[in-house]
């Protein structure tokens, strides 16, 4: 023990000390603690117990997200059709330059579909078990699997599902809804919510008899998990946004698009802000809602000539937005 | 030509000379706060620095006369030494020339003169003092000096005893060991 204290004086280029080291009130452990990434964090739980508990506190560890905001984004590719996945961290300027990138990879077997992600907690469904969600937090290697569903999801039924932060509880949320068949043909979704720590999935009163036209995973704004459904009869679009203070579902009303938007809309966020790509002949139009579920506050962000006329036949998906606004999108490929 | 690199070699000169006086002025005209250490150590200090000093904002709002008189404002938890670096740093950071380079560079240095021990006291003077911007800067360095290190020094490093059997840290370590997962 002695040696090693000597070491850490000498290393410093100093004289080693005869004294004890000087120790530290617990709250100045904390404030330094906050600044390491997860990752150092886990590790340095095998300090003392005392060290543990604060690490693992959940509001040591809401802060310390707070201080790493503006931290890398996380890119899920799948390596092949067995959907073995990678996931690599990428700084946003990289994956617009395509260079190569070092990142923390990851392998799992069997992720079957992406129900979220948020404070970069993943939330993913299994293959061949499909009633079980897995929560995995690939920054520090955890996951946890949460309480079965315990709806049954019947063939060629739409699916939707979200996963986000509920602030006034404190706690993480999953949303999961298939649809049913209720009057000849006609069908709504069935949803529920689990909180973190709990065990029963709650039915959400009232979803409103709209369905996903393909799934894509709800994103999480401002508290709310939201959709982008469409009324089947007719095609018209709906943004269905579920508040997780109450669990109660609400619309949330589409800008101006002042020209006739053809193709689907497209749902994304951006700048903590719900974003709409809509198309029409020419072009893409990026829509950011400044104030969420202010009509008022939908801005067209940024037009883009519409790709289609560069040989695409298929429409892009808008993959991100950085800080400095440039899109990126992508092309889903089909062999 | 002769004549021309005279001129310009007056020129800097005389403008450094006013740049001078008008320091003098500022100085003159500068009020300053009497501040007392642990150690009995009396500091004339800029008020625009002591100011910053959460400690010190505190103690002339109970006593507003300590601002005008020649009474000290005693700073019980501060030693000299700490107060002679805590100043060193906000004058520097206070400086309006200093560029971006410039502070990255006295930051380096100020760190490098201070071993571990001594950063440890400085930032509970800074955490006494309530000095926001050094209390951030000490913390945040003493993470990186922490940063991808061992548990064991990390323990060394501020004397903290190992409370854990070693079946339970066995336990642990095996637990987080940093690889990847496996699904079945």
């Amino acid at each position: 023990m002695a040696a090693s204290r000597d070491d850490v004086t000498a290393s410093n280029g100093h004289i080693p000390h005869a004294p004890p080291p000087l120790t530290l009130p617990d709250h100045l452990i904390e404030e330094i603690l906050q600044w390491l990434p997860a990752k150092n964090l886990l590790r340095l739980c095998c300090v003392c117990k005392s060290w543990k508990s604060l690490i693992s506190d959940p509001y040591f560890a809401k802060n310390q997200l707070r201080g790493s905001r503006k931290a890398t984004r996380l890119v899920l590719c799948f390596k092949n059709a067995s959907h073995d996945f990678i996931i690599q961290s990428y700084p946003f300027p990289k994956v617009l330059n395509a260079v190569n990138v070092s990142g923390t990879k990851f392998i799992f077997g069997t992720f079957d579909w992406m129900v979220g992600s948020c404070d970069g907690i993943l939330c993913f469904t299994v293959k061949n078990n499909p009633e079980f969600l897995v929560l995995w937090n690939p920054c520090i290697g955890k996951f946890n699997i949460l309480p079965p569903w315990d709806t049954q999801q019947r063939e060629g039924s739409y699916s939707i599902c979200g996963f986000g932060y509920d602030s006034s509880t404190r706690t993480y949320k999953v949303v999961g809804g298939f649809s049913y068949e209720y009057d000849c043909g006609y069908q709504s979704i069935e949803a529920k919510v689990l909180t973190l720590g709990t065990h029963t999935w709650t039915r959400i009163r009232e979803f409103p008899s709209v369905l996903p036209l393909q799934y894509e995973p709800g994103k999480f704004v401002s508290g709310t998990v939201n959709w982008l459904l469409a009324h089947t009869a007719s095609v018209s679009w709906v943004i269905v946004s579920l508040d997780f203070r109450n669990d109660s579902c609400e619309e949330v009303l589409q800008p101006d698009y002042g020209e006739e938007a053809v193709g689907p809309l497209s749902l994304l966020v951006f700048r903590d802000c719900l974003c709409i790509l809509s198309r029409t002949d020419m072009f893409l139009d990026v829509w950011l809602m400044k104030d969420f579920k202010n009509k008022e506050s939908w801005t067209k962000l940024f037009r883009v000539p519409d790709m289609q006329n560069y040989g695409f036949c298929i429409y892009p998906d808008a993959l991100c937005i950085s800080e400095d606004e440039k899109i990126l999108f992508g092309y889903r490929g089909y062999m | 030509m002769a004549e021309e690199t005279e001129s310009t070699k007056t020129e800097p000169l005389k403008t450094a000379e006013e740049e001078f006086k008008k320091l003098e002025i500022t100085e003159e005209e500068e009020s300053e706060l009497k501040l007392e250490t642990s150690d009995h150590v009396t500091f004339m200090v800029e008020a625009s620095i002591a100011m910053k000093f959460g400690a010190v904002q505190q103690y002339l709002e109970v006593s507003p006369a300590a601002s005008a008189s020649a009474t000290a404002i005693p700073l019980h938890n501060v030693a000299s030494r700490e107060l002679i670096l805590i100043l060193e740093y906000y004058r520097m950071h206070d400086w309006v020339d200093a560029g971006e380079r410039d502070l990255k560079e006295f930051d380096e240095r100020f760190l490098k003169d201070l071993n571990y021990e001594e950063l440890k006291e400085l930032l509970l003077a800074a955490n006494y003092l309530n000095v926001e911007k050094l209390f951030n800067f000490l913390t945040k360095s003493i993470a990186n000096i922490i940063r991808n290190k061992d548990v064991e020094f990390v323990r060394t490093f501020f004397g903290i005893d190992n409370d854990y059997t070693p079946e339970e840290e066995a336990a642990y370590r095996e637990e987080n060991a940093w690889a990847g997962v496996k699904f079945v």
